[in-house]
């Protein structure tokens, strides 16, 4: 107890950092760590971990962007449609089978198409930590089969010693003509704290293996955030924030689109208490995410499409998290939110022998308004010495109702009723055990229950052109709920600093939401295939294994090699559509004179288990080598970094199974970095 | 939906019956401040021998197409009493010089419209008012107050639609001259629309018919795009010549309404027939 009160004190003080709290089955990068030295800021700490603490030291590299820094996290893979906002998949799960939030906050995409992934309202340096949870019933993250994704934010640092420090970097990546900068300010006295953080990146198309430029790969990026913390007494901390990210001119070579404008406006007011068992988040928080694709930069184009997107999400919760007795940990988590989503499409005809034709109008998203009220109860019980039980359920009801009456006239001639509010009760379960069976052996088990409703797409969209598979979709407001149950056993062996962990995980869906031809509607888009309509099918299931080897020799060599693997099938045992196929990295660090040196290898298997009608292909196999030197030193009585890496070496010509439509990734490019701590 | 198209069966099944009958019908009548608002006015002229001044009204500047017009009567020795106690026929007529021709018309009969207490029954205008062509609107009243009847003439505009209203072509079956006429939707909306036809035939000069039983075909289309739309109700014969179905538009701006005409037995009367409806 008196451990965890000083944990509370230390936190107050703004050392927020140390302050993790380990839940099963969660992978926690901390991608920026302001408690350590400077050179350190960008320092990432892998806790990737089901059964024990062990770490690994491959940090985030100074100058990584979001998408790289989340790639490389265990069991995530990335769909890539450009160069820029890749949408994360988690096992291969993804879109409303995940929840994804900014340091808790719900968030929604304002693109019907997947384009905007909330990760891509983030820069990769400003944030301190991501947490990557296969529990649905993790904190403030809604109804979920697979977990989720919360990107925590630097905040702002108490100080007491040095009142201003921040750092500042300068990137430039020869492939593409890449140019990121980055700056972060703190302010700390006892009572205030004020951070400010910039990030700028502007890439120009890159060039794939073997020298051939990628089209529409292009993009540009801002991103600011303030935050501002008070503290009211040595207890009570109140905190705002804000966000401030916009992108402009981003290519998407998979899509016949670009986006000229992505804007997300993000703010927060939170307040958090200690008392003397634990502590009390209250927080409420809106943002406003506003999506104009844009196909004027286009050689060819059949037709001129205006096609902008709206989603505006308010929301609050608290987070009660507190011991009761010993043995255990129980946290409490209320949540509200309301989501407003909102996307239409003007359609320019161009048919010079009537130029009278007037422009076509239809509602994607016919203005839904959702809301949620949820309440998640959690106990982690330490058994004993040896063994901890946790469980946790949740539930939440969620409505959403269609407020355009263009758009229940459009429902209307798709044969839907969306006059009444589309309404779910959802409920889950989780409960896991760990077993320390001596010093060098853990195992641990897993069984859970989940359900989600469909998103706004699933349920509203209408004629979302996919260009992967090349058909329009349409939602259905009475899809059932998806239902999952999921079990994950694990073990794990460590002895000194080596350490051996598997994980085997199977999802046995129920009521899968997919898309499925329905070949009475005409496809809408130019040249599309036809329509498919979400629908919930009998079955689906995912399995499949995480291995995680690390070890460290003479302090100066250390090694790292995770695999992962997932497998998909719906009811009909077709592979299911984004599973990513068997892939390997390795990491081997070497220390010489302070300069680290890195070398990564990534492995992908042939992906022969394509889902051919949703467009996919056998994807070949690929291996693609990076390597880094980091170099630290002093000039000017300042800290210093530098870093140069050469990504993919041997510019190898490759795409992943997730990247849409086969577009090739970048080539051989020298990066470079320089930063500077103050 | 189901229960507006049945609503709309029973108004025509009402119109088609009273249409034959001089009875009288008792309509509940109520007067609210402007009855005509909605209504374009045409014209009136004095019905004569009939004792009785005829207001002719419109749902829009007169076209070609199918019109449905109102006829307010009133007393003649006293303009503030409107008659409704009558029972009137439409014959239009086309003055080429050479030849005089009428159109297809609905009469009015004895009914009265609740509201405006006025007759109403349609014309379907076959061609537009030209220089050399012009449209006299007759109008005879059998005034049932007086016992009298007579006959009211007015000449009268009719242009031609942008988007033509009326397509006219001749039987591949029996040869016979057709003219069809899109009635509704008057205002086109996204989604479900009621969708209205009217099929007659040239049997003389002064006969133009309406066509009952044959089998239509309907395929909307988004020429620009390529597309269609779900959903879509083939129109079938109702009677009196009008053919109602159901149209799909899934998204606002132009439509091509592709129509093939059949026998009941399916042979073909006409194929790759069009109608344009262009909306926002």
């Amino acid at each position: 107890m008196s451990n965890l009160s000083k944990i509370g004190i230390l936190l107050a003080v703004g050392m927020v950092l140390h302050s993790y709290s380990y839940s099963q089955e969660t992978a926690k990068v901390i991608v920026n760590d302001s408690l350590k030295s400077a050179i350190d800021l960008e320092g990432i700490t892998i806790l990737s971990d089901s059964t024990s603490k062990s770490t690994t030291n491959f940090n985030a590299l100074p100058g990584q962007r979001t998408d790289e820094v989340i790639e490389s996290l265990q069991g995530v893979s990335l769909i890539r449609r450009g160069n820029y906002a890749a949408e994360p998949t988690f096992r291969g799960m993804s879109s409303g089978q995940l929840s994804m939030t900014i340091d808790g906050m719900k968030i929604f995409g304002a693109c019907t198409d997947k384009m905007d992934p909330v990760s891509s309202y983030v820069s990769s340096n400003n944030l301190e930590s991501i947490t990557v949870s296969s529990n649905n019933n993790t904190a403030g993250q809604g109804s979920n089969i697979g977990g989720g994704f919360d990107f925590q934010t630097k905040g702002p640092q108490f100080d007491n010693n040095k009142q201003f420090n921040g750092s500042a970097g300068l990137g430039y990546q020869t492939n593409g003509n890449g140019r990121l900068t980055d700056f972060n300010l703190n302010y700390g006295d006892s009572l205030w704290a004020i951070n400010l953080n910039a990030n700028y990146q502007k890439f120009n198309n890159y060039k794939a293996g073997g020298g051939d430029e990628i089209l529409y790969t292009q993009f540009e990026k801002v991103n600011f955030a303030l935050s501002a913390s008070w503290m009211i007494s040595n207890t009570q901390v109140l905190k705002a924030q804000l966000i401030y990210d916009d992108a402009y001119n981003v290519g998407y070579p998979a899509l016949p689109m670009d986006v000229s404008f992505a804007g997300g406006r993000i703010y927060s007011l939170s307040y958090q208490k200690y008392i003397t068992n634990g502590k009390i988040l209250l927080k409420a928080y809106g943002n406003s995410i506003t999506h104009i694709m844009d196909d004027t930069k286009r050689e060819y184009v059949p037709m001129h499409m205006d096609m902008p997107g709206y989603s505006d999400t308010y929301g609050a919760y608290a987070k009660a998290e507190f011991y009761v007795g010993n043995r255990h940990k129980i946290m409490i988590n209320p949540d509200y939110y309301h989501n407003t989503s909102f996307a239409d499409m003007k359609m320019y005809p161009n048919d010079p022998t009537r130029p009278e034709e007037p422009v076509m109008y239809m509602i994607t998203w016919p203005d839904v308004k959702r809301h949620s009220g949820s309440v998640l109860v959690a106990d982690e019980f330490k058994i004993n010495n040896k063994s901890t039980l946790k469980y946790s359920t949740k539930f939440e009801y969620v409505t959403s109702k269609v407020f355009s009456e263009f758009g229940l006239k459009q429902l209307e001639a798709i044969g839907q009723d969306g006059t009444t509010p589309s309404t779910y009760l959802l409920g889950s379960g989780d409960i896991s055990y760990s077993y320390k069976v001596d010093k060098t052996w853990n195992l641990f088990a897993q069984l859970g229950y989940a359900e989600r409703q469909p998103t706004v797409s699933e349920g509203f969209g209408y004629y979302l052109y996919n260009s992967m598979d090349g058909y329009d979709y349409i939602g259905l407001p009475d899809l059932l709920k998806e239902k999952a149950i999921k079990a994950t056993v694990g073990a794990a062996w460590s002895k000194n600093k080596t350490r051996v962990e598997t994980k085997l995980f199977h999802y046995q869906f129920q009521d899968y939401i997919i898309g499925n031809v329905d070949s009475l509607y005409d496809g809408m888009t130019i040249g599309s295939n036809g329509v498919k309509i979400y629908e919930n099918i009998e079955s689906a299931s995912i399995s499949g294994f995480e291995v995680n080897i690390s070890t460290s020799l003479f302090k100066v060599l250390k090694f790292q090699n995770s695999s992962q693997f997932s497998y998909g099938l719906d009811n009909e045992n077709t592979p299911l559509q984004m599973i990513p196929p068997f892939q390997n990295t390795t990491k081997i660090g070497y220390v010489y004179k302070k300069i680290e040196f890195r070398l990564e290898s990534i492995l992908a298997a042939m992906q022969n288990q394509p889902r051919l009608n949703a467009g996919e292909t056998v994807t070949p196999a690929y291996g693609i080598f990076n390597i880094y030197g980091q170099a630290p030193f002093t000039l000017w009585n300042q800290k210093w970094s530098a870093t140069v890496g050469v990504t993919n070496l041997f510019d190898n010509n490759y795409w992943d199974h997730l990247d849409w439509n086969s577009i090739p990734r970048p080539g051989r490019s020298l990066t470079m970095n320089l930063r500077m701590s103050f | 939906m189901k229960k507006f198209k049945l609503y709309t069966l029973l108004v025509l099944a009402l119109a088609a019956f009273t249409l034959g009958s001089c009875d009288k019908t008792d309509e509940p009548v109520v007067t609210p401040t402007d009855p005509y608002a909605d209504l374009i006015y045409i014209g009136e002229t004095e019905v004569v021998g009939a004792g009785a001044i005829a207001k002719i009204y419109a749902e829009d500047d007169l076209f070609v197409g199918y019109n449905r017009i109102h006829i307010a009567l009133f007393d003649s020795a006293n303009r503030s009493t409107q008659l409704t106690d009558a029972h009137i026929e439409f014959v239009p007529m086309m003055d080429m010089g050479m030849m005089m021709h009428t159109c297809p018309v609905e009469n009015p009969g004895t009914a009265v419209e609740a509201g405006t207490n006025t007759f109403k029954g349609a014309a379907v205008f076959i061609m537009p008012t030209t220089a050399t062509g012009s449209w006299t609107f007759n109008v005879t009243v059998h005034n049932h107050v007086n016992g009298q009847e007579g006959i009211a003439s007015l000449p009268i505009t009719v242009v031609e639609k942008d988007e033509p209203r009326l397509i006219t072509f001749i039987s591949e079956y029996d040869s016979a001259k057709l003219f069809v006429t899109r009635i509704d939707p008057v205002d086109p909306i996204i989604g479900l629309n009621d969708i209205m036809f009217g099929i007659y035939k040239k049997e003389s000069m002064m006969s133009f018919p309406a066509v009952e039983g044959y089998v239509m075909e309907m395929e909307p289309e988004m020429p620009s795009m390529n597309h269609g739309s779900p959903n879509n109700v083939d129109p079938v014969s109702m009677g009196a010549g009008m053919y109602t179905g159901i149209v799909n538009f899934t998204m606002t701006g132009y439509w091509k309404i592709n129509l093939n005409f059949k026998t009941a037995n399916g042979d073909s009367i006409k194929l790759d027939q069009y109608f344009d409806i262009t909306f926002q």
